[in-house]
């Protein structure tokens, strides 16, 4: 049997919103239905369903579902890799089954397909990881036509195994800064461990003398396991920074406080350098990743209404409103 | 436009709090049955419609096209950054003349070029050419200035007939 859902709400809004129609586009909508999640803790063996809902904008659309690896590299970001290339130690990319490869959507049509993930009884120790890539074909009138790709990674913990949060500062860049803009610091950081996790740590300015000018605390999320990814720092020195010649230190360290790595830079200030006031946002320097929860679903449920037109209204508070349309045979 | 959709997305929100689940729950036609689902977290990409360069061009010179809106956005507080790539993905079949409107064979002589968000006057390939990208919580990265232009030379006029390329928009949610 396969479930349909259609958002009810659309058609009681159609009238009203007509003049949206001018927003056409192309696109869809990923949401999570029941499940864990992208992230969850698993245990050797586990079997478990996630269900995945796949939302069309104003165009027909056939939706090819793929699971990939993937890795993370500075140039790219999250990187998919081809299933005939994903061999690595700490792929998931076999625990996912999709069920289908494509999805068949009309116009403003809402369906929802059940991912299967199967954990090997062997699994190992650490993370496992893959990528889900849901695109569109392209079609419609134009020249230059236009498919859409929605890219979205998974992170498997293994429960109760070997979690290594290891890893190293492969560079550390201080630009020279302009003045009136935030002092940047771009660190290249490799996960050499088996797991990610969530890093926090400082950055110290210091003057010719050893003296401490400046320092800001750094949070920042991990890259996959074998990859590298830059965590960028904006820094606002409260002091003015004469010309000279300063150095940089990073110490990058887990939640309880185990050193990761560190490693230290010197960088000239041609001219005095005044930072722009701090913003009154507290959130620190480099935003952190909160760590992912099960119960994230409970207490976030954010509704999308899409509309006749096609464009997408999202709302935070609320139900999606869902017909299940059961087929006889 | 902006306060157009600022209004629809109200009025949708509204209209969507005061409409009781119970009063849904006995709709549908026969042999459906309406039930309450919830949507944890949502990864939403808008990108262009199909973009039309014109029906017919009997002269050489440039076509431009746009500004469109691209954006992706999310609700996932586990995601830190998102990004939005435009590629010419088709470059298996096509190899070198990836990034050129082909039509049948013949490959137009000069790249399509992108224009929008970090990017000005991009030539096409296939490799990924970032627009734009966020690195928030709750990330949303937006364009509304993507642009495509192509350069219609001579020698392409000697190939009369339709032309096409395909781009693929890809949101990428990480980590």
């Amino acid at each position: 049997m396969r479930t349909v859902f259609t958002v009810i709400v659309s058609a009681l809004l159609a009238a009203a919103l007509a003049p949206t129609a001018a927003l056409a586009a192309a696109g869809f909508t990923i949401g999570l239905s029941s499940g864990p999640g992208r992230a969850p803790e698993v245990l050797p063996g586990d079997s478990y369903k996630q269900g995945v809902v796949v939302i069309a904008g104003d165009q027909e659309a056939e939706v090819l579902i793929e699971v990939l690896g993937y890795r993370q590299d500075i140039e790219n970001g999250v990187v998919p890799i081809a299933p005939s290339e994903d061999a690595g130690p700490h792929s998931g990319r076999e625990f996912i089954s999709p069920g289908q490869t494509s999805i068949h959507l009309d116009a403003g049509q809402t369906k929802e397909l059940q991912l299967h993930i199967s954990v090997p009884q062997d699994v190992g120790d650490g993370g496992r990881y893959a990528l889900l890539r849901f695109s569109t074909r392209a079609g419609g009138e134009g020249a230059v036509g236009v498919v859409s790709a929605i890219v979205l990674p998974f992170r498997f913990t293994i429960k109760g195994s070997q979690l290594v949060h290891a890893g190293k500062i492969a560079a550390l860049e201080i630009p020279t800064p302009e003045n009136g803009k935030p002092l940047s610091a771009i660190i290249d950081y490799e996960n050499t461990g088996n797991h990610h996790y969530d890093i926090s740590g400082q950055i110290s300015i210091k003057n010719l003398d050893g003296a401490l000018v400046f320092a800001s605390p750094v949070t920042a999320a991990s890259p996959i396991p074998g990859s590298t990814s830059q965590i960028s720092a904006e820094l606002r020195p409260d002091t003015i920074l004469q010309a000279g010649t300063y150095s940089a230190e990073v110490n990058l360290m887990l939640g309880d406080g185990t050193l990761l790595d560190k490693t230290s830079t010197t960088f000239r200030i041609a001219a005095k350098y005044v930072a722009p006031p701090a913003e009154p946002s507290p959130v620190s320097p480099v935003q952190a990743s909160p760590s992912p929860s099960r119960d994230a679903a409970a207490g976030n449920v954010t509704t999308i209404v899409v509309l006749a037109a096609g464009a997408f209204v999202l709302g935070s508070l609320g139900t999606l409103l869902a017909t299940k349309r059961r087929r006889s045979h | 436009m902006k306060k157009l959709a600022a209004i629809a997305t109200m009025l949708a929100i509204l209209g969507l709090l005061i409409i009781p689940a119970s009063a849904l729950a006995a709709g549908g036609s026969s042999g459906d049955t309406s039930v309450g689902g919830t949507i944890s977290t949502y990864y939403t990409l808008i990108a262009p419609a199909p973009i039309d360069l014109g029906t017919t061009i009997s002269s050489a010179g440039e076509i431009a096209k746009g500004p469109f809106n691209v954006t992706v956005s999310t609700n996932d507080a586990a995601i830190t950054t998102c990004g939005i790539t435009v590629a010419d993905k088709q470059a298996g079949p096509k190899g070198a003349n990836a990034g050129h409107l082909m039509n049948g064979s013949y490959a137009m002589a000069s790249n399509l070029i992108l224009s929008g968000g970090d990017k000005t006057n991009t030539v096409l390939n296939a490799a990924a050419i970032p627009l734009r990208a966020s690195s928030t919580p709750l990330a949303t990265a937006s364009i509304t200035d993507f642009r495509v232009s192509q350069t219609i030379g001579t020698a392409d006029l000697a190939h009369a007939g339709a032309y096409t390329l395909t781009l693929t928009f890809t949101a990428t949610f990480g980590p």
